[in-house]
């Protein structure tokens, strides 16, 4: 991105572009999304410098409740007749006595408040922040069922969340820190800084990074989970398959971590945690040969890489946003792997499943009976 | 006095005039700043806002608040936005995103904690008298007195390149020592 460029956008965004420039600008905005990306920030900055005080049109509380007030009616006699009448009228003797009372109650508070309003407004403030540039408080973005998110954070790194997921940003992050915490699915393109470690805390595991492409799958509901990495490398660190110390596990390019948690259907059988080691069933590395495909969720593709039945109905349950009923506990041993793009149902996922696995289904409304048959 | 999110809902109910004029006092500045990211002027942004308020009062022996108070005025205002963004004749990329966006996605994010209003233009206008000197006299005529870079550089005796250079200076230091007020918008 060149000053050039940067420069014409400014004048894009303050309004002093002429059209040829215009047309320039939006060419530019249509090549790269990081170029979008930069034009919306500085469109927000834009913005909100517009409320700056002395020059700026400064946002004025009391004048604008003053102004409400008027219009609402809210001037003290007519609001303690109306407000009664209405209140006697619907609501027993009592509660409108009570009403009545606050009214006094609220008449000569409302002097007090504007006062302290006032005060406040000329009083020392704490800064509720921590470092310079860093965010002051913690922020939770969450993902419903049936939609996916994409995220720009503070440090440029890009965090695409997928259904049923949530990403907490801790406080600090920018200048202080780079820690998020999850819950779910996400890919992340991590913005470069060998100054601050980048950190995605999940359940079990802490996966720490300083500028790469991954992508994590945590889901509490799912048996497995995943990370594959992209470009760079990563650590991921915890408890591996029952040992009682933490350990570090390093992936990196193409290789895909899989920590398989519970191996039956219903949450009440579990198999006892054995002592195994990095290299056994439980917890695998591998090279995969598709990579993308680990992250091919967010251009809507759906994924199975042998995966159990559990997982593969989660993970439809949370993209297509039905409910599914396992009628059958043998078909918790079924394990699949396969792609699908774009596919706009769930019963079109089910009937290509069909074909190779044992099952048969039913929908009723939202819901999903699945029952194997011989 | 603080309400819970509780308290707040039932007193609103029951009419009390005290908790609407705390509510309004605690939220209408952030909800203007968040209307203000939609909507070009802050004119605009007040209006909804006030307006916002208006029919939480007409209507508060009605409303079932699936979320919270505080919910149910940002998804409103919200709401309200993209209503008038999508009658706007004209509209610049920006706004055409931001259109896009509110329709593929759900409720927009609503950070954990509240914006301390008084805090938020105080650091803005620091942001904006830390510039150096030039810079700032610059960005001030083109924000607040709506001058276009020919005419900044004719008052300033500037060459209009100078003029291009210092904007674009100006908004990227603004971007970064605001850094921490962005809430993010997500696509």
């Amino acid at each position: 991105m060149n000053e050039t460029n940067k420069e014409l956008l400014v004048k894009y965004i303050t309004g002093s572009a002429d059209e040829s420039e215009k047309i320039q600008v939006e060419q530019w905005l249509d090549e790269d999304p990081v170029n979008r990306d930069y034009y919306i920030r500085l469109e927000q900055v834009w913005r909100d410098s517009l409320f700056a005080g002395e020059g700026g049109k400064a946002i004025n509380t009391d004048k604008a409740f003053g102004a409400l007030k008027e219009k609402l009616g809210l001037e003290q006699d007519e609001l303690a007749k109306s407000g009664l009448e209405k209140e006697e009228e619907k609501l027993e003797k009592e509660a409108g006595r009570v009403i009545r009372v606050r009214w006094y109650w609220a008449a000569a508070v409302i002097g007090g408040l504007v006062l302290a309003g006032g005060l406040l407004r000329y009083g020392g403030n704490k800064r509720g922040s921590g470092e310079e540039g860093s965010i002051a408080y913690a922020r939770t973005i969450q993902v419903s069922r049936g939609d996916k998110k994409r995220i720009l954070l503070e440090d440029s790194t890009v965090v695409w969340l997928n259904a049923g997921s949530s990403l907490r940003i801790e406080k600090g992050f920018g200048a202080a820190n780079r820690n998020v915490f999850l819950e779910g699915e996400g890919y992340f393109i991590v913005h470069h800084d060998h100054k601050k470690v980048f950190t995605v805390t999940t359940r079990d595991y802490t996966i720490r990074d300083i500028g790469t492409v991954f992508n994590v799958r945590t889901y509490s509901a799912d048996t497995r989970f995943e990370a594959a990495v992209m470009e760079g490398e990563v650590s991921v660190e915890g408890r591996f398959s029952g040992n009682e110390r933490a350990s570090q596990i390093i992936l990196s390019k193409s290789q895909v971590l899989k920590i398989n948690k519970k191996t039956a259907l219903s949450p009440g059988i579990q198999t006892a945690p054995t002592e195994v080691s990095v290299n056994e069933s439980l917890v695998s590395v591998a090279r995969a040969a598709h990579i993308e495909s680990y992250g091919g969720w967010k251009d809507d593709q759906l994924s199975f890489d042998d995966d159990n039945f559990r997982d593969i109905t989660n993970k439809l349950e949370r993209r297509y946003r039905v409910t599914i009923r396992i009628e059958d506990e043998q078909l918790a041993k079924i394990r699949y792997t396969g792609r699908f793009s774009r596919i706009p149902d769930v019963e079109a996922v089910l009937d290509v499943l069909k074909e190779t696995t044992p099952i048969s289904y039913d929908r009723k409304g939202d819901t999903i009976l699945i029952r194997g048959h011989k | 006095m603080e309400y819970s999110d509780k308290e707040a809902a039932e007193g609103l109910k029951a009419g009390d005039t005290v908790v609407f004029e705390w509510l309004f006092r605690k939220y209408y500045a952030q909800l203007c700043l968040y209307a203000n990211r939609f909507l070009a002027g802050p004119q605009n942004a007040e209006e909804i806002v006030s307006e916002t308020f208006a029919v939480l009062w007409e209507k508060k022996d009605r409303i079932q608040f699936s979320h919270s108070v505080r919910g149910y005025l940002f998804g409103t205002v919200h709401h309200k936005c993209i209503n008038a963004l999508e009658h706007l004749k004209v509209r610049n990329r920006y706004e055409e995103w931001l259109i896009t966006s509110a329709r593929q996605s759900g409720q927009d994010e609503i950070p954990e904690q509240d914006l301390i209003e008084k805090e938020m233009t105080r650091d803005i206008e620091k942001a904006i008298e830390d510039l150096p000197e030039k810079c700032r006299q610059i960005f001030k005529l083109s924000r607040f007195e709506q001058k276009k870079y020919h005419e900044i550089a004719a008052i300033l005796q500037l060459s209009p390149k100078t003029v291009e250079t210092q904007m674009r200076i100006a908004l990227e230091k603004l971007r970064q020592s605001l850094r921490h007020l962005l809430t993010l918008f997500i696509w």
